[in-house]
């Protein structure tokens, strides 16, 4: 069977939507079909290259969504749909009103393709409130898998100096000083020194928190990071209104693998990545009292936790999901 | 002796309806019960009502009871079902209309009136407020309050005492909805009572193939698409297991607009687009009869439970459970100890818990033993709590 993989993002080029596009890449070739990439700068680019293919396609698997919406082939299309890219928003005056008067036509499309696979149930219900009518025999949540590397379970301790973790893009919603904030506070109260690795290089030591800015390391570089962390710290906030918010978080996942329990705030898709008190922690707020209050609660449960995110994700997020689902979908 | 009003919120024989019936039958011999059941149409002939389930459950398990009828404006009853084609006038007429019935219906006579979910007890509320009622109403939460729009506003009016000379109290049917309303009413009197089950009679099911299931009505938050899409994604896991199909009991009872609208369909085309022969809709049938079709009861609710009636009664059929365990449900159930948890579209989750009470049977029998425990404890709460305060 023949099947068109289209993304924006794809190795080497970095990031969470290159290595999602890769990971479903290996999964549709294990499952022996002949797939053709076509990776795309912008949807104008999309539809110059699409006009060098042939339609033989039987299925046409967009890693973005709106890439749906000029292909025109007769294929059965399978959309993903991750979170921002659906917001209908720009910076750019003109750019926002152009997405606001092809909405309604965006969704459309949407609504006509085979199968829509959305990361979580908050993106889901985002698009929603967009006004897409949803089909529960066509749109499917389906959580976020990575690439598990790690296999072996350690047990650490909170006993002694602490390793923090904060991987994310450095922009606004992701709120990473809320993770300096939490540090700071954690290690304050309990009398702490404690390493935080960030994924930024404009926030400076303070105190007893000693801030490693890990922005440009490599992959193998971020696993060791992981290994090395007792949590992973993830407070992204919805700006929804300003085109942004958390569809899942996968460095949650990635934490996971390696036993590292995170804890997030609760918005956007974070609470379906995070079970509370389970997998995780979800924060209801900000404050510093509330983070005090909840560290003494997670110092209790984080043995266990720790040990159920790593089995959880062993077990529930690995590329072998995606193979089941496809060996459905595409009814292999 | 004094009197009851037990006000019903749906003509249907749900959960909630079924569950109220069995707790104010525990006060036969205090008071004279009289069961008010709403008809959301003049159209429905006399014959239909006389026959409907939830007037024959009435009569078996409280013989004694009166049972009437009256007529609920249909706007005022859609109105928490999220549709978008509720006109304020329409809905204003409604109010005023039902607010006659009421009146009609006289009931400031009862010494005590239990209104039994928000529908029936707000408008019940405002009829006791300006008739001057002075004896005692009972407001049961069937659900999470809402608290937005124009809700607030509601709310706010509820907890002003002008022209209120009648005691209050309200009841929520988990810990984790008293919650809630506590957050809404901190000053009034609040109490949990958890839902009885009451007797399932006995159904001889003889048969040799295994079977999952779902008991729930068909609304989106219940997630029985998760369940489906499982099937379908990992049918052949589960036939190795041993299961033949998944029966899925229920209906769209409610029939509104709204969120709930379509969903039943979706459901049969999902199962039609894969052409899956392991799925079976079972349609509406009471509990006892469904629970013993089945042998795992999947309870996938997506939100917070307010409670979740099934899990209690299949625990005293001892059918293994296997829940979100969110909101209410979450008190009832323990991972590990009386059934086992599983997470929102966590897909393989779900065949791996029902693979271990399928392979390990001295931990099924162990979740087992609790669970009758559990709902043993629940059956002995609701008697303590119903003569505490009644």
């Amino acid at each position: 069977m023949n099947v068109l993989l289209t993304t924006p993002d794809y190795p080497p080029k970095i990031g969470g939507l290159s290595t999602f596009s890769e990971n479903i890449y290996n999964v549709l070739c294990s499952l022996d079909l002949k797939v053709d990439l076509l990776v795309w700068n912008s949807l104008g680019d999309l539809q110059h290259k699409s006009q060098n293919l042939t339609d033989h396609y039987k299925f046409i698997i967009n890693i973005q969504s709106l890439a749906s919406t000029v292909l025109k082939f007769d294929a059965k299309q399978i959309n993903f749909y991750h979170g921002s890219e659906n917001l209908f928003y720009s910076k750019n005056i003109f750019k926002y009103l152009l997405k606001r008067i092809f909405k309604n036509k965006i969704i459309k499309y949407y609504e006509k393709c085979h199968t829509n696979v959305f990361i979580s149930n908050f993106t889901f219900n985002k698009l929603k409130q967009y006004g897409f009518v949803p089909a529960l025999d066509r749109d499917l949540v389906l959580h976020n898998n990575i690439h598990i590397i790690n296999k072996n379970y350690f047990a650490k301790k909170l006993d002694n100096d602490l390793v923090f973790i904060c991987v994310a893009r450095d922009v606004p919603h992701k709120n990473m000083q809320a993770a300096i904030k939490f540090s700071i506070t954690i290690s304050k109260k309990y009398q702490k020194k404690i390493k935080l690795y960030i994924t930024s290089d404009r926030f400076s030591s303070i105190d007893n928190v000693e801030i490693i800015p890990i922005k440009n390391c490599s992959n193998l570089e971020l696993q060791d990071y992981y290994k090395n962390s007792h949590l992973h710290l993830l407070f992204s906030e919805d700006h929804s209104s300003r085109g942004h918010f958390e569809g899942f978080g996968l460095s949650v996942l990635e934490a996971a693998q390696y036993g590292v329990p995170s804890i997030v705030y609760n918005s956007g898709g974070l609470n379906e990545s995070v079970h509370d008190g389970m997998t995780g922690w979800v924060l209801q707020s900000l404050d510093q009292s509330y983070f005090t209050s909840v560290f003494k609660l997670i110092q209790k449960e984080y043995p266990i936790v720790s040990k159920n995110c790593f089995v959880h994700t062993q077990s529930s997020h690995s590329l072998d999901i995606y193979r089941d689902h496809f060996l459905r979908i595409l009814n292999l | 002796m004094k009197s009851m009003a037990v006000l019903l919120n749906a003509p249907n024989l749900g959960g909630a309806e079924r569950s109220i019936i069995l707790q104010s039958k525990k006060l036969i011999g205090k008071y004279a019960l009289t069961y008010y059941i709403p008809s959301l149409s003049t159209l429905d002939s006399h014959a239909g009502r006389e026959h409907s389930p939830i007037r024959k459950f009435i009569q078996d398990e409280v013989p004694s009871a009166q049972i009437k009828d009256f007529i609920y404006p249909k706007a005022l009853y859609e109105i928490s079902r999220k549709s978008n084609q509720l006109k304020l006038l329409e809905v204003l007429i409604a109010f005023l209309n039902a607010l006659l019935i009421f009146r009609k219906a006289n009931l400031i006579r009862y010494d005590c009136i239990w209104a039994n979910g928000n529908k029936i007890a707000f408008i019940s509320y405002l009829y006791l407020r300006l008739f001057l009622y002075r004896n005692k109403f009972i407001w049961h939460f069937r659900d999470y309050p809402f608290n937005k729009g124009f809700y607030v506003f509601l709310w706010k009016l509820i907890n002003s005492p002008f022209l209120r000379n009648f005691e209050l109290l309200f009841i929520g049917n988990s810990q984790s909805v008293c919650r809630e309303i506590k957050t809404i009413f901190p000053r009034e009197k609040i109490i949990k009572l958890y839902n009885p089950v009451g007797i399932l009679p006995k159904v001889n099911s003889k048969r040799e193939e295994k079977y999952l299931g779902v008991l729930s009505m068909f609304a989106p938050w219940k997630g029985i698409h998760q369940v489906i899409w499982c099937c379908l994604v990992y049918e052949k896991k589960l036939r190795e297991l041993g299961y033949s199909g998944l029966k899925i009991f229920g209906g769209d009872i409610y029939q509104t607009r709204g969120e709930h609208q379509g969903y039943a369909e979706q459901l049969y085309s999902l199962c039609n687009k894969y052409n899956s022969g392991f799925i079976e809709f079972c349609g509406l049938k009471s509990p006892h009869v469904a629970l013993s079709e089945i042998d795992v009861l999947v309870h996938p609710s997506l939100r917070a439970e307010p409670f979740g009636r099934v899990i209690v009664e299949a625990f005293k059929e001892k059918i293994p459970v296997i829940s979100t365990g969110l909101g209410g449900a979450g008190e009832i159930i323990q991972n590990n100890i009386n059934g086992l948890i599983f997470y929102p579209y966590d897909y393989i989750g779900l065949v791996e818990q029902i693979g271990k009470f399928t392979k390990d049977k001295l931990l099924r029998d162990a979740l087992l033993d609790n669970a009758y425990k559990t709902y043993q404890t629940i059956e002995v709460g609701i008697d303590e709590a119903l003569q505490k305060y009644f």
